[in-house]
């Protein structure tokens, strides 16, 4: 047996031995050489370029009523002394018809610095992030209606090189009609045939980016409200007005939409500058049934 | 003022809740406008509107009414025309679908769309309900109308021997299906400097009427793994709609898809010469054991037999 075991052994040796070798000749031995030559290079700085300058995804921006929305911009950087050598980028948005060398404002212009991605070769990725408010100036129609929203992204390097690009495929800013209003009116504990003059005020405030105008409506005051099968109020027993004026000088409230148009304006900044007041009164008729009267009324904005 | 008086005030009176709010609940919609001026007879059209609030702490009640009658019927939501805006959201898309007759008449439809807003619990004695009004102009023509927004383009990473997809991602804003008629690309080196290729896609794939999605070409480059410029051209018919230049990546065959399990285990192993080495000497071993245990269990069987 002791026999055997040394024929196995000798002939794994042997069969290793084979097979290491072989490989040796397939992949070849590896050589060395000595070096001996000597050589020098001065690499100049290259100035870097930005491209595929891309705003919100290339998609129409949607704003959000009363806040800011995130856009983002973003761009391939690259620079032909590797994409590490790009140390940062910054980004415009901005309305086209400011240009990209506007002054900051959040109607058109928004400037902000971008985030660097990793290193692929010469790229390098940057996504530039704004807050764009409701305010900002609407390009799909209106005013602007001949421009569209643009981005330029500006990357620098370690020498201080910059390059710039702006988009192609510029997008429009989508109007935004929008209101904040009061969310409710309280007139209080009234007696029968009382008269509340127009006093009660209710603030409508201009959250969009355009200016608007409302259409009032209600409805009947009951104390099953909405059901509305026990006893009423009519719509027409509340009245409303601009100003704080006296029962009867202001509007009667009806259940079909009646324009009250607004004395405001586009909003220019934020917290919006443009709030319209409306006052509100009611009259009670004699011998109105005790209750808790509820009810709705309803502010429908249109563009102005 | 009498007690008696006083006391019918309190009798008769109209209203309890003297709760005053002093918060403001917000709405608004955008686009505040559904329209086309390019429909046909039987043309299917989508259209997102945007409902919006800063402060989305609870639910919303939308009601959505649509006039006049005479378009109403063309018009479908996706949501319908009663759903609940959900809290925690400060954006919220809804989806206008229109579906022109095949029988309606040449013209412009105007309408409106009112999107009510109510508290789904009522707010004191009387609600404030914000509704917005959207405008409706729909065009019916017989006129073939072709045209397309870029939207952006793309050149995604391939490998060699892979032909270079160009994307276009475009909306079609026509109501015949659209797509670039050319893209022209000029293919440089990294550095932008050598140009080492030149040619014409023009077989890029179709967008239906008044969709956005990719219109897609390709073209054979045979070039090396490495980074590339490409400058483009897109052409609609002869018009030059965007001019511009791209980065993109191509990589050593067999990296960018992922490989047979055998394919990987082989890569895996002959890595390098040690793991080569390892792999053989194990296998031999393997081998030689499984052939002394062969050996063993033959003789074990002979020597029963002569038993």
């Amino acid at each position: 047996m002791s026999e055997v075991f040394k024929i196995f052994v000798i002939s794994l040796i042997i069969l290793f031995g084979c097979i290491y070798g072989g490989m040796l000749l397939l992949l070849g031995i590896p050589e060395v050489e000595a070096d001996v030559a000597t050589t020098s290079v001065t690499v100049g700085n290259a100035v870097p370029s930005v491209s595929n300058v891309v705003l919100n995804g290339g998609s129409d921006i949607t704003l959000t009523e009363n806040t800011a929305t995130t856009v983002e911009c973003t761009a391939t950087l690259t620079d032909n002394n590797g994409g590490s050598d790009i140390t940062s980028a910054n980004a415009v948005i901005f309305r086209s018809g400011v240009g990209s060398s506007c002054t900051a404002d959040d109607n058109n212009c928004y400037q902000v610095s971008c985030v660097l991605g990793d290193v692929s070769g010469n790229d390098r990725n940057a996504t530039c992030t704004a807050q764009i408010w409701f305010h900002a100036d609407p390009t799909d129609s209106g005013t602007y209606a001949s421009e569209n929203w643009d981005c330029e992204v500006t990357a620098q390097d370690s020498q201080n090189a910059t390059g710039s690009a702006t988009t192609t495929t510029p997008v429009e800013l989508n109007t935004l009609v929008a209101l904040d209003v009061t969310p409710s009116i309280s007139y209080g504990t009234l007696a029968p045939g009382q008269t509340l003059d127009c006093s009660v005020l209710t603030i409508a405030t201009t959250t969009g980016n355009t200016a608007i105008d409302a259409n009032i409506s209600g409805t009947q005051m009951c104390t099953d409200y909405p059901t509305c099968a026990g006893d009423t109020i009519a719509t027409s027993s509340q009245h409303y007005a601009t100003s704080s004026v006296v029962y009867g000088s202001g509007y009667a409230l009806s259940d079909t939409p009646t324009l009250l148009e607004f004395t405001t304006g586009k909003p220019t900044t934020h917290p919006s500058n443009q709030a319209q007041n409306i006052y509100w009164g009611i009259q009670i008729p004699s011998g109105q049934p005790t209750g808790d009267y509820t009810g709705e009324n309803t502010f429908t904005v249109t563009q102005d | 003022m009498d007690l008696k008086k006083l006391l019918m005030i309190l009798i008769f009176s109209g209203g309890v809740l003297v709760w005053r709010n002093v918060n403001s609940s917000g709405f608004g919609i955008s686009p505040p406008y559904l329209k086309n001026d390019h429909l046909v007879p039987g043309s299917h059209f989508e259209q997102t509107i945007t409902l919006t609030r800063s402060e989305p702490k609870e639910p919303l009640k939308i009601t959505i009414q649509i006039e006049p009658p005479e378009i109403e019927n063309w018009i479908k939501v996706d949501k319908g025309k009663e759903f609940e805006y959900p809290a925690n959201l400060t954006q919220f898309p809804i989806n206008f679908i229109i579906d022109v007759p095949e029988n309606a008449a040449y013209g412009t439809y105007y309408g409106k769309i009112i999107i009510k807003a109510t508290p789904i619990a009522p707010k004191g004695q009387v609600t404030v309900a914000i509704g917005v009004q959207a405008e409706i102009k729909l065009k019916v023509s017989g006129e073939v109308f072709s045209d397309f927004k870029i939207m952006k383009v793309s050149i995604p990473a391939f490998e060699e021997g892979w032909p270079l997809k160009f994307i276009v991602t475009l909306k079609n804003i026509g109501n015949v299906k659209t797509r670039p008629s050319k893209i022209h690309l000029d293919i440089y080196d990294n550095f932008h400097q050598q140009l080492l290729k030149s040619g014409d896609i023009i077989n890029m794939s179709w967008v239906d009427p008044f969709k956005a999605g990719e219109s897609i070409g390709e073209m054979k480059v045979n070039l090396k793994s490495g980074q590339y410029w490409a400058e483009y051209e897109i052409y609609k018919d002869d018009e030059l709609k965007v001019k511009d230049k791209i980065r993109f990546n191509i990589h050593l065959p067999g990296t960018l898809r992922s490989k047979p399990i055998l394919k990987r285990i082989s890569d895996f192993l002959t890595a390098s010469p040690f793991r080569l080495v390892l792999a053989t000497f194990l296998g031999t071993l393997i081998l030689v054991a499984i052939v002394l245990s062969l050996i063993s269990y033959l003789k074990k069987r002979k020597s029963k037999i002569q038993m």
